[in-house]
């Protein structure tokens, strides 16, 4: 910090160290529950599962017996062996089911998983000497062997294997949950690390900066308004005291001294002479990005089951196509975020930002508490809006206060650390939000987003100061937007097949259509959520790769085609299978197309529409670009929604990629002819 | 400490947070399959019972006059005493033989629900629950495809419930260990970690406090401090000077 910086701990790296810590201790807890908790399990359900066993045996022993009290030899019995493989079907425990002879010449025998690799059952030998209807642990199975007697001579035997590994290969399946979840709990973890760290260290030493610059400069009349009693607060009340001291004893000279003593004194140095002294301020952009990260967290906790959750609500009585429903309050979303975001500047200059915030995340957690109770599909958009209009605020609050805090030359790094939030955000929430609707049931996940927003509100109410942004001239250019931009058909051409697709792709088909088909195949929550994760976490992982590449090669419409490409790959990949993986990859080249996008298609704005530029301005022109971007969002859901009604789902998604695909040829095919970027 | 109280407090959140996950998961997980073994085995009784009352049926016999049916049902509600009742009925729905706990409709009649399931289940096992019990049924179709009856095999849920409470009470105890544990490994390890800010912060207040001090503590010295170079320098000129102005007024 302070100290020589070789030698002091740096706040990286002194988060690095507690984060090691406390990831470590959370992994091998949740580790070792893990494995206590599938002990536990074994445990209960090995006598269920025996108990399940005999009551199978004496079931196909029951059967058997009409043949033995009619005499007929066991041996020559037809279909037993059928009869058995039907019973396995049923039975997913069971490992093998036999009839034997008395000498344990198994008669008749299926087995499950490879039951055709003809090897002998082993136990089969010992069936006579074994007790009956007890349980013989063998092999990788448990046996059960019930004898079939016919006035008191043994006829034969029914046996029954269970495999041993069931329990554990069933629990299995929650192991991936489990894996999410303490992926998802060591992000968090991380962020709460930075999030304190950032609350106590950096912040007090970035005040304690501040106060040593100053008083070097000879400005005595700051102070530090401290928060806590711990070390750095007490190094805080320590230099506060030294202003003090310096200013009661500059007062005490000017109440008596001679002007030449007094001049000599303010020669170079600022004192509080008034008593008041000048608070320090430090802004970071990083205060902003926790509060944020819990924002995102729990408003997209419903992102993977939302178009499920409005399917329920549908009312056939509105007359309007339910697959045009679930589309809607998708739509109405992005309508009534757009309403309030323009408010945001204004707000903060009046309230400062953290009540904006706070104005913006208590309707957000009103909005999703009254969205988990919504009866009916009209109360659901109602609600929804409210949710929509706290979220317009926030992201746009906190967009400003990253461009309030940071200078020119740093903007992008804090555009970053929105970046970060929202997608550590988005791939938390949808993971998590999977895991829980499966467990809990959408309204209870609403419930605990809605929870996870009051998180986030406690975490601004302490992070920022109240009067912090008050005042300043934020973010409110002379909105001499010109709608003449509008008028350029090579702009819109543009808009029309490159940023209209794009969005198209991310909330018709994306948000829209994935959760509808993955549970159309019959995957559950978790599934759902797991699969979408991974296009927040390529789109996450891509942004800055996609970004440097963007810089590096200078070819913006490359990338931009590129993208396209892959997106529809990824649309066309994703409705043609059923396979997990195979549905993975096509929501990865979706992420994919849409990282490979979205940079380059803002860096492209000035050097393709020069002419536009020098006409109506950068602002204009990237003003208009949001807004085509804005429309693409409104509209993707409706579009996706009727192709959905009129085409089914896989063909919708077909179309959409198909689609897809022919606008990024007709990009390709006019970037060649250089009608846009003007190659020649 | 105060650094470490918020951290750790933030940490142990985190911690329980994961660990309800984790127990919430393997708890429900294990009750999915627990309820599944559980109807599975119950299945196979009541296809067993409904196979074998077919048995008579198709040699002619109507449901009613089966004389094994009361057997079947003794010997069930003897050999596996969690079973609440088992009922036999025909497809009007009169009991015709019942043994266990009485139903909630007398002796006599079976739930309207029951036959109506029954009759709707197309040969295959129905299955319904109310507050107290799962109820498994089959049912009794003669050779002609006639719905002769069915039986109706009620079993507790208080068995499920209470093993199922058995797995959350011993996750939980072992949940509280851990988390103890892990608690205590983190709070050390951040103790350790932070050791070092601590003892600058410390170093850098004894620093600062012996600015304005006549005699000075046996501070170390601070030359090595970046900024506190010229915060020292400047409070020192500005003491020197007041002290200097303070000496010409007295």
């Amino acid at each position: 910090m302070i100290r020589s910086r070789r030698q002091a701990p740096t706040l990286s790296g002194l988060g690095l160290r507690i984060g090691f810590v406390a990831v470590a201790a959370l992994v091998v807890a949740n580790a070792l529950l893990a494995w206590i908790a599938l002990g536990a399990v074994e445990k209960r359900l090995e006598p269920v599962i025996q108990d399940k066993a005999h009551v199978l045996a004496g079931s196909i022993s029951n059967d058997l017996y009409k043949a033995v009290r009619l005499d007929i030899p066991l041996g020559s019995l037809k279909g037993v062996d059928a009869f058995l493989e039907n019973l396995l079907i049923d039975h997913p425990e069971v490992a093998y089911l036999a009839v034997t002879n008395p000498e344990g010449k198994v008669l008749f025998s299926a087995k499950a998983g490879n039951g055709a690799d003809g090897r002998p059952l082993p136990f089969a030998a010992k069936a006579s000497e074994a007790e009956a209807g007890t349980f013989v642990s063998f092999g990788s199975e448990y046996n059960i062997t019930l004898p079939l007697v016919q006035d008191g001579n043994r006829v034969g035997h029914t046996m029954i294997g269970i495999d041993r590994a069931y329990v554990r290969n069933t629990m299995g399946g929650i192991f991936t949950d489990i894996g999410i979840s303490l992926c998802v709990a060591v992000l968090i973890v991380l962020e709460l690390t930075l999030l304190v760290l950032s609350l106590t260290v950096a912040r007090s030493i970035g005040l304690m900066r501040r106060l040593m610059h100053a008083v070097s400069e000879g400005d005595f009349s700051a102070s530090i308004t401290t928060r806590g009693r711990d070390d750095l607060g007490r190094v805080i009340d320590a230099m506060n005291g030294i202003n003090a001291e310096i200013n009661r004893r500059f007062r005490a000279v000017a109440s008596g001294g001679s002007a030449a003593a007094l001049e000599s004194l303010r020669e170079g140095r600022v004192f509080a002479e008034g008593g008041a002294y000048r608070p320090v301020q430090v802004l970071r952009a990083g205060d902003v990005q926790y509060p944020l990260f819990f924002f995102i967290f729990g408003v997209e906790l419903s992102r993977p089951f939302f178009p499920l959750f409005v399917r329920d609500l549908y009312d056939p009585s509105l007359g309007i196509d339910a697959s045009i429903a679930i589309a809607m309050p998708m739509s109405v979303w992005v309508i009534a975020m757009l309403l309030t975001t323009p408010f945001a500047p204004a707000l903060i200059r009046r309230l400062g930002t953290r009540n904006t915030l706070l104005m913006g995340m208590a309707p957000t957690s009103i909005g999703l508490i009254a969205t988990a109770s919504s009866t009916g599909f009209i109360e659901l958009i109602g609600w929804r809006c409210l949710t929509a209009a706290g979220f317009g605020l926030v992201t746009a609050a906190i967009l400003v206060r990253l461009a309030m805090t940071a200078p020119e030359r740093r903007r992008a790094l804090n555009i970053g650390v929105f970046v970060t939030a929202t997608g550590g955000g988005s791939i938390c929430a949808t993971a998590i939000g999977g895991i829980l609707a499966e467990r809990l049931g959408y309204e209870n996940t609403f419930l605990v987003g809605a929870a996870i927003v009051f998180v986030a509100m406690s975490i601004a109410f302490g992070f920022l100061s109240p009067d912090e942004g008050v005042g300043a001239r934020v973010g409110t250019p002379t909105r001499r937007r010109s709608f003449g931009i509008y008028g350029s058909v090579r702009f819109m051409v543009f808009m029309a097949l490159s940023a209209l697709p794009s969005r198209t792709v991310l909330t018709g088909f994306m948000f829209f259509l994935v959760p509808l088909y993955l549970d159309s195949i019959g995957f559950g929550g978790a599934a759902i959520g797991r699969t979408m994760m991974v296009y927040f976490l390529v789109l996450l992982v891509m942004n800055q790769a996609a970004a440097l590449m963007a810089d590096r090669f200078q070819n913006h419409g490359m990338l931009i085609l590129a993208g396209g490409v892959s997106a529809a790959a990824g649309c066309l990949l994703f409705v043609s299978t059923v396979d997990s993986l195979l549905l993975v990859c096509g929501v990865a080249l979706i992420g994919l197309g849409q990282s490979l996008v979205m940079t380059p298609q803002v860096a492209v704005l000035p050097a393709y529409f020069r002419t536009e530029t020098e006409a109506y301005g950068t602002g204009s022109v990237t003003a208009a670009f949001r807004v085509v971007e804005r429309a693409g969002s409104i509209v993707g859901p409706l579009l996706a929604g009727a192709v959905v009604a009129a085409a089914g789902l896989a063909r919708a998604g077909e179309l959409i990629g198909y689609g897809i695909l022919a606008t990024t040829v007709l990009l390709a095919v006019i970037l060649a002819t250089g009608v846009i970027s003007r190659r020649h | 400490m105060r650094l470490l109280v918020i951290l750790n407090a933030a940490f142990l959140c985190a911690f329980a947070g994961t660990m309800a996950l984790m127990i919430l998961l393997n708890q429900q997980k294990f009750a999915d399959i627990l309820r599944g073994l559980d109807d599975s085995r119950v299945s196979v009784m009541t296809l067993d019972t409904s196979r074998r009352l077919r048995q008579a049926v198709d040699l002619g016999l109507p449901l009613k006059d089966i004389a094994e049916s009361r057997s079947i049902v003794e010997a069930l509600i003897e050999d596996y005493p969690e079973l609440e009742s088992v009922s036999i009925f025909d497809a009007g729905g009169r009991v015709l033989e019942h043994g266990g706990n009485e139903l909630d409709t007398g002796r006599n009649e079976a739930p309207p629900i029951w036959v109506s399931d029954n009759r709707a289940a197309d040969g295959e096992v129905w299955r319904i629950e109310d507050p107290e019990s799962f109820i498994v049924g089959a049912p009794v179709v003669n050779n002609f495809g006639k719905l002769e009856g069915g039986v109706a095999v009620r079993y507790s849920k208080a068995r499920y419930s209470s093993i199922v409470a058995g797995l959350l009470n011993e996750l939980l105890e072992a949940a509280a260990i851990i988390f103890v544990a892990s608690g205590l490994l983190a709070v050390l390890g951040t103790a350790a970690a932070l050791w070092k800010l601590t003892k600058t912060a410390r170093y850098l207040q004894r620093s600062v406090e012996n600015l304005l001090k006549p005699d000075p503590d046996d501070a170390p010295a601070d030359t090595d401090l970046v900024e506190f170079v010229g915060y020292s320098a400047s409070v020192r000129e500005t003491a020197a000077t007041l002290a200097a102005a303070e000496g010409r007024e007295r």
